[in-house]
């Protein structure tokens, strides 16, 4: 389901062909932004990069063709910070080093005037001649989440997570190259082999061909619980937790806990799919699959302001009239952040003929913003962010909602080192920030 | 803190955590070692006790420490695959992939190297899948050989066949036979002994350790094979060593230091060639001057010896720096700060070592490391396991104890520190090493005026010896 804006993809490679390597590990990961993709590719002794508006296909695919290099990165993005320009596009490069990035810097303003926090990251690192050195200083002074390609003059290539490994990023294999992605599955999906997650804290060096690690740093482990909930494919592994099992974990916790009255169980497509799947097997209620998401529906983030997104919206789902027609409804999805699409779909199903609509979420109530990499940065924005469960079915037209508590989410999805800011308010950052501050300094 | 995960249960191990201690130290054996357990009490670290020749095990143990590197000690975990684990994963590790320890594990396999490179110091061999042909050979050809079993046994089954004339009763020439039939059992592989010629001087180790881009030496070490006093009883895997002075023995000299290193340093890059892996890890030349070659070698390691390291280590301030420099392939960044001070070391065995090490298991050994240190002496624990308070011997070498000095003062250090281990066994060393280093000098020197003149000659290396029936090599 879409409604925040998807943080960013990198992907990395080395040895033969890398420049098409990456463009396909582009398209895979394309769910992880729609707005921009590139890829800076060693051209001899030079950095040279291909960039442009848009997806993968439309943005790069015409100038890629007869490009050949044995080292490049590539990103897909969705700015959490700046503007949607092609000057922010990524990766971003100078003559020396070229940057991927994934995620937030969240005290990159602490360091001076800077479009962008990857242009900071581009900046700090320049004025290291030994990189490794500059990354070890970088992971002392920045803040928030990175997960990151970097390529440097020198042919040689530096994956790095941050210490909290707030974002996934995953070293692998495919054919004779080594390559670096934000998820598995698109390596996997390559038919390459994956070796395994880099770790938080370390960085992978690519380097002729074979690569070392370096582990840089140590914190605690706070991977963003959105990934599981939303943000990651489903056939995608984090740190060996699958994310498909995590989300039929979400919806069985989900009916246990929170169950519904009602006849038929309907997702919302698509990441809410496997969600409510495990609510349909935990209750034994059947799933219609009454809402039908039009392939080629423009994603509604893109437009920037909220009347332009309800607008949009409304392209996006057909109802299956005969399977929820005269029905009570448990509508799954697995979360709400502003409320618009839900709004939208309530009305489409009751339109339709639906009788009572109960929405369930597998996720708890988004009351923060977040600053390591995802875009729901106002409080104001946020529909749980001052209501309660009976405002909020009120203000979306529902019959009841019902959210899973911090504790049941994170019991579902299997591991206790997740990242819960947004539903807790508690940043598991070095700094301490002022939110109205860093929510003046993060508008878009 | 940077964290290094130790992989071995032996005095050489305990001697690398000890240049270790600074990092926080996590440590793998198949016992509690004493020794290594108390720096990794001490660092804060974590002991884990189980299969070190286990791919699986040592995974789940890499996966829950999340070592900034690894070093692996002993060869078996080599040749099982250990440290493939970690190059898999770009995780830094000191220790030879599987299929470049092959140098040691087959020594087959590395006369054939020498040969193919032509690598100077090679010896000629032949090498047998059966017995009776390698017993009829050793009696057609006549001269000196030396029969060794084709793999690596952990320094098990070496026969030297020094004087064939002893052989020519029939009886012993039975003997013969068994004893090869012997070191034929050891091994696994279908090549089962090999038969070199033998040669004859004094013995030294040059270990070198590589990142795949340098060559570090470090300082030669002498190794005492033979179980009793001044060279006489059955081979172990060694009851001392020597070490020193600077970077050479009393009886190397400068230039076949360099000549040595030159050796390894071929072997190394002809390893490479042939597996397709550079070579990473320790790669020790156990060597010998000869008046055949000048240095010969007889056997190489994949990994450092023991008990040289016992030697060395404590002779080299920043070894530590060392290791962690050349696990990450930054060799080249760090000098060994080597002192200038010579070291002995004593290894302390129970009895029954190394014959029937059903008598050496299982006994008490008590240690007064306090006292032993405040005489000058370090002591690094070897086969020994701690168990509810008591060290206990594990049949194999139990300690090995180190005094730095000129040689007469590190002697006089260890006859000491000697008495501060007690047993209720009876507990064998040799009281001879370190002392007998003139007569080397003596012997080195007689061996190197024969290789000089071959040398000016241009015939070194070539043997001329004579067979009735010829081209027996």
């Amino acid at each position: 389901m879409i409604k925040v804006k998807e943080h960013c993809g990198v992907f990395a490679s080395m040895g033969e062909g890398s420049v098409h390597i990456v463009y396909e590990g582009l398209k895979l990961l394309q769910h992880r932004g729609e707005e921009s993709a590139g890829i800076s590719f060693l051209n001899g002794e030079n950095l040279a990069t291909i960039k442009g508006l848009g997806l993968v296909d439309e943005a790069i695919g015409d100038k890629i063709g007869n490009v050949f290099s044995n080292v490049s990165i590539g990103h897909v993005r969705y700015s959490t910070t700046g503007k949607t320009t092609i000057d922010e596009a990524q990766p971003l490069s100078n003559d020396k080093i070229s940057i991927a990035f994934n995620g937030t810097i969240t005290n990159y303003f602490q360091f001076g005037n800077f479009s962008t926090d990857t242009e900071f990251i581009l900046n700090f690192m320049a004025k290291y001649s030994d990189p490794l050195e500059g990354l070890s200083n970088f992971m002392a002074s920045a803040d928030g989440a990175y997960s990151m390609v970097i390529m440097w003059k020198d042919g040689r290539i530096f994956a790095v997570r941050d210490p909290h490994g707030f974002r996934p990023l995953v070293l692998g294999r495919i054919n004779n190259n080594l390559v670096i992605s934000s998820e598995d599955s698109a390596i996997i999906q390559m038919g390459g082999k994956v070796i395994r997650d880099v770790k938080p804290g370390e960085v992978v060096v690519f380097e002729n061909d074979s690569f070392l690690s370096y582990q840089l740093q140590r914190q605690d482990i706070a991977v963003c619980s959105f990934e599981y909930i939303y943000f990651s494919r489903s056939d995608t592994s984090i740190d060996g937790y699958p994310v498909y099992d995590a989300r039929i974990r979400l919806g069985e916790v989900l009916a246990e806990k929170h169950p519904a009255n009602a006849q038929i169980v309907v997702p919302v497509p698509d990441s809410a799919r496997p969600i409510a799947l495990g609510f349909s097997r935990k209750t034994g209620i059947p799933i219609e699959e009454g809402l039908v998401r039009t392939l080629n529906s423009k994603r509604s983030f893109i437009l920037p302001s909220d009347r332009s997104r309800v607008l949009t919206l409304e392209e996006k789902f057909g109802v299956v009239s005969s399977a929820i027609k005269g029905k009570d409804i448990a509508l799954i999805d697995d979360s709400i952040v502003r409320g618009n699409t839900m709004r939208r779909i309530i009305q489409l199903l009751r339109r339709a003929g639906a009788e009572k609509i109960h929405v369930r979420i597998g996720s708890p109530m988004i009351r923060y913003p977040c600053y390591m990499g995802i875009d729901f940065p106002r409080r104001d924005q946020l529909i749980a962010f001052e209501k309660d469960e009976s405002k909020i079915a009120k203000s979306i037209g529902a019959d009841s909602v019902k959210y899973l508590t911090k504790d049941e989410m994170v019991e579902a999805i299997g591991r206790k080192d997740l990242c819960v800011a947004c539903f807790t308010g508690k940043y598991p950052l070095k700094g301490n920030y002022n939110l109205g501050k860093l929510e003046v300094t993060f508008r878009r | 803190m940077q964290r290094v995960l130790l992989i071995g249960d032996g005095a050489r191990e305990n001697a690398f955590a000890s240049a270790l201690s600074y990092l926080r130290l996590y440590a793998l054996s198949s016992f509690i070692n004493p020794g290594i357990k108390k720096i990794v009490d001490s660092s804060g670290g974590k002991y884990y006790i189980g299969d070190i020749n286990s791919q699986e095990f040592v995974k789940k143990v890499k996966d829950d420490v999340n070592p900034d590197f690894a070093i692996i000690g002993p060869e078996d975990p080599l040749f099982h695959g250990i440290s493939d684990v970690f190059y898999q994963e770009g995780i830094p590790v000191i220790g030879a992939s599987s299929k470049n320890s092959m140098i040691e594990k087959s020594k087959t396999w590395m006369r054939q190297l020498m040969w193919k490179y032509g690598i100077p110091g090679r010896l000629r061999f032949k090498a047998f899948s059966s017995i009776e042909d390698a017993a009829k050979f050793i009696m057609e050809y006549g001269g000196s050989v030396a029969v060794k079993p084709s793999e690596q046994v952990g320094g098990k089954g070496v026969k030297v066949v020094a004087d064939l004339q002893a052989y020519l009763s029939q009886e012993k020439r039975l003997a013969l036979s068994k004893s090869v039939d012997k070191i034929g059992e050891l091994v696994s592989d279908k090549v089962k002994v090999i038969v070199e010629e033998r040669v004859d001087g004094p013995e030294y180790t040059q270990h070198v350790l590589t990142d795949g881009q340098s060559y570090l030496p470090l300082p030669l070490a002498q190794d005492y094979k033979h179980a009793y006093q001044d060279g006489i009883g059955p081979e172990t895997g060694g009851m001392g060593s020597i070490s020193g002075p600077s970077s050479l023995l009393p009886f190397i000299t400068e230039e076949e230091y360099e000549d040595t290193f030159d050796i390894v340093r071929q072997t190394a890059k002809a390893v490479e060639r042939e597996t397709g892996e550079k070579y990473k890890g320790f790669i020790s030349g156990q060597m010998m001057l000869t008046d055949l070659w000048g240095p010969t070698v007889i056997e190489y390691y994949s990994r450092m010896g023991d008990p040289e390291t016992s030697a060395i280590i404590p002779r080299i301030k920043n070894f530590g720096e060392v290791l962690i420099r050349a696990a990450e392939g930054h060799l080249n960044k760090v000098k060994p700060e080597v002192v200038e001070t010579s070291s002995v070391v004593w290894v302390v065995s129970p009895l029954g070592y190394p014959l029937d090490r059903t008598i050496a298991r299982g006994k008490r050994i008590f240690v007064d490391v306090k006292k032993i240190e405040d005489f000058g002496c370090q002591v690094f624990f070897g086969s020994t396991s701690l168990e509810g308070g008591q060290i206990i011997t594990q049949g194999s070498r139990a300690l090995e104890l180190v005094a730095l000095g000129d040689y007469n003062e590190a002697v006089k250090k260890l006859e000491r520190c000697v008495s501060f281990v007690g047993s209720e066994t009876r507990l064998i060393y040799r009281t001879d090493i370190g002392k007998s280093i003139d007569d080397m000098i003596e012997k080195a020197e007689i061996i190197r005026y024969s290789y000089k003149k071959r040398k000016s000659k241009g015939t070194l290396g070539i043997s001329a010896d004579w067979s009735p029936n010829g081209g027996m090599w």
